[in-house]
């Protein structure tokens, strides 16, 4: 996910943030590559989300991407889990 | 017999949907050189960051720019540069992200740069009011992987 198709993430986070979801799981598997453009679109809406009250995960990274979010200390502000099973039931275990 | 170490070239105009080509030169560049995957992946990254910082702010997203990309081997070492004609740079103006901020102070610019010297070698930028701006980009090659 570069500069020319990081948008479509922003579109679509934008989408959700707009129909009132709060707690968003992306899925990366499909993703193996990832730029600064994308990481500036997770920053952004993870930051807006939890000022909401709500937050953003991230499952199934390939190790590419996983090393770059690793390389700009991303993965401390992320979390970030193996599958998506287990992201979005850290989200039903936040409000039990 | 041609002993020159082959020069690839690579010309696109400084639109964003050109990522994916110069993505795909990039491979070119790890096949030609026998990169290892690392390496292939340290030069995307750089190659692409550079680009992309290129259009946003060299031609401040002006789609008619050119950005003209080279790349040769030079000892153990493989030199990638990148030319544009866009407005210069100036390195020591962009500081370095701060990556142990909390996420309330986190600044979501800066990180392309800090990408690019990180997982290359060397990093060179340099501006010449004729030829306009070029970034020379070092890596050196994993051992096992080199050829020739």
């Amino acid at each position: 996910m570069d500069a020319a198709t990081s948008p479509q993430l922003e579109q679509s986070l934008v989408e959700a943030e707009a129909e009132g979801n709060q707690r968003i799981v992306i899925n990366l598997a499909a993703v193996p590559y990832i730029s600064s453009s994308a990481l500036r679109v997770l920053i952004i809406h993870l930051r807006s989300l939890r000022q909401a009250g709500g937050d953003l995960k991230l499952c199934c990274l390939p190790d590419r991407v996983l090393r770059v979010l690793r390389m700009t200390g991303l993965d401390n502000l992320l979390d970030i889990y193996a599958s998506e099973e287990l992201a979005v039931w850290a989200f039903s275990d936040q409000t039990s | 017999m041609n002993l020159e170490p082959p020069l690839l070239e690579l010309l696109v105009t400084s639109r964003m949907d050109n990522l994916g080509i110069i993505c795909d030169f990039c491979e070119s560049i790890a096949n030609q050189f026998g990169l290892s995957e690392d390496d292939a992946f340290a030069v995307q990254l750089a190659v692409d960051e550079a680009c992309t910082n290129i259009i946003e702010h060299a031609y401040e997203e002006r789609p008619d720019g050119t950005i003209r990309i080279t790349c040769k081997q030079v000892g153990d070492q493989v030199v990638i540069r990148i030319q544009d004609s866009g407005k210069s740079f100036d390195r020591k103006q962009v500081a370095p992200p701060d990556l142990t901020a909390p996420l309330e102070e986190r600044r979501e610019n800066g990180l392309g740069l800090y990408l690019m010297e990180k997982v290359m070698d060397d990093v060179e930028f340099e501006h010449d009011p004729v030829r306009g701006n070029q970034v020379t980009l070092r890596k050196k090659m994993s051992r096992e992987m080199q050829t020739g």
